[in-house]
């Protein structure tokens, strides 16, 4: 990798967030990680980010469509990663595909290693 | 804007079949990020991989086999929406377990196994197991199986009464006084006994509980009554002077997951799965309560199922 990427993590689940981040890291990622919508806004607005792994669905009031647009608002280009693992997610998932993420994925993942390399392949 | 949108999850080359593509892949493209083993070695881990996997899709398999069970059993159903809410609480336990799992499986798959990492890996997979446990006994304990008893006429008193025998001597272990008032001549009402014991046991559950967060040497008393109330319908308290509840817990006690007890205590399903045992008999529950002088839950039932209840 010619210049290291950055990516910022964000899930509710921090063990989920750990999992990631030590996988992106290995990766070759600078990472950025966060469990809750309103720091990584702040992150979006100080850094200048490569790649967003984001939850859709939150607590705390801020869902995975407002990082989404703060995403798009202060790092624009940025690829946007939506993961959810609600079942009745559908309207959701195609609301934010709309909204212009790049990618969604379900949980649980179907295999780690191949999610994670293709999540990096958006920015190789 | 024109973006490259794919949705992962429908991808043919994600939807691998476990035991084949997998395998084949760990070999090849790992050396992108990890140092090359010998081929022998490699053969040797692989084989261990092998294992590792198949121990994982039976504790799948397994997770699945209990799934099926709880609907069968007919547990989720009549849980209602609390189903689709309880499958999306194992899901975040699920990730976890399976991610996991993943990462010691590749680790033994490129040769470079670390330890602690392992043990990482390994602790997260036993600590979400065991939310994954906790969620399940819950569901368990408070929908019993129906195949026991059915709707029928049920003296209020006998449920309430069985729901104690249970929790007696705990609550009095805990140094909790229980004042019943039982009205002897109460009309039997149309119910169910194993789904009403299920509603008092669970309430009782929660006043104990909340008398353990009491340090200040108050007598702790829970008043349980019931009554006749217009000659149709029948009135059960169950109150305490615990510590109470803040309006804004008070605005959320009947949310499924909602808590304030620690992991492991707690799951927050008690009062969902309680407020609907209530409306399947077509009661009413309220809730009083005041911050630092306790709580007061009021069920109302009707004596008579207005319309014909389909026996499954
Ligand atoms: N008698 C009570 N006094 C004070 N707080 C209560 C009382 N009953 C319920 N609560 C509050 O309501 C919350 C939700 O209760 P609920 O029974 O749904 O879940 P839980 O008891 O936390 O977990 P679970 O019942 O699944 O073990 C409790 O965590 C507690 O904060
Ligand atoms: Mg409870």
């Amino acid at each position: 990798m010619d210049k290291q990427k950055k990516i910022l993590i964000i899930d509710d689940e921090e063990t989920i967030v750990d999992i990631l981040k030590r996988r992106f890291e290995r990766l070759g990622f600078m990472v950025y990680s966060e469990c809750d919508g309103a720091p990584a806004i702040e992150v979006l607005k100080k850094e200048m980010i490569d790649l967003v792994v984001c939850d859709v669905k939150m607590p705390n009031g801020i869902s995975g469509s407002d990082v989404l647009k703060a995403s798009q608002t202060y790092n624009p280009g940025t690829k946007f990663v939506a993961m959810s693992g609600h079942l009745n997610s559908h309207e959701s998932v195609e609301s934010i595909m709309k909204d212009g993420a790049s990618v969604f994925i379900k949980k649980p993942f179907p295999c780690l290693t191949e999610v994670t390399r293709k999540i990096a392949s958006l920015v190789a | 804007m024109l973006r490259n949108q794919t949705y992962l999850h429908n991808l043919k080359d994600l939807a691998y079949e476990p035991g084949e593509a997998k395998l084949q892949e760990s070999s090849h493209e790992n050396d992108l990020i990890f140092e090359k083993t010998s081929d022998n070695h490699i053969e040797q881990l692989i084989q261990q991989n092998h294992c590792l996997q198949q121990a994982l899709e039976e504790a799948d398999d397994k997770l699945k086999e209990t799934q099926a069970q709880l609907a069968q059993a007919g547990k989720l159903a009549t849980l209602g929406t609390l189903g689709a809410e309880v499958a999306h609480e194992l899901n975040n336990p699920l990730t976890v377990v399976s991610a996991e799992a993943d990462e010691i499986i590749e680790a033994l798959g490129n040769g470079n196994f670390d330890k602690e990492f392992a043990a990482i890996s390994a602790k997260n997979i036993k600590k979400y197991a065991e939310r994954m446990r906790v969620i399940i006994d819950h569901i368990g304990r408070y929908s019993r199986d129906d195949k026991n008893s059915a709707w029928e006429r049920v003296n209020i008193n006998r449920p309430i009464n069985d729901s104690l025998i249970l929790l007696k001597s705990q609550l009095a272990d805990s140094g909790i006084s229980i004042e019943l008032t039982l009205n002897e001549n109460l009309p039997a009402m149309w119910g169910h006994t194993n789904k009403l014991e299920s509603i008092f046991q669970n309430l009782l559950t929660n006043a104990a509980d909340a008398f353990g967060c009491i340090k200040d040497g108050r007598t702790k008393k829970l008043l349980i009554s019931s009554s006749l109330e217009n000659t149709n319908r029948i009135l059960v308290k169950i109150k305490d002077n615990a510590g109470g509840m803040s309006k804004e817990i008070k605005s959320n006690i009947f949310e499924s997951f909602f808590t304030t007890k620690a992991a492991g205590k707690g799951t927050g399903l008690g009062l969902a799965i309680v407020q609907n045992l209530v409306k399947e008999h077509r009661g009413i529950i309220h809730v009083d309560s005041q911050e630092g002088r306790g709580t007061e839950f009021t069920l109302n039932f009707p004596l008579e199922r207005r319309i014909t209840h389909i026996e499954k």
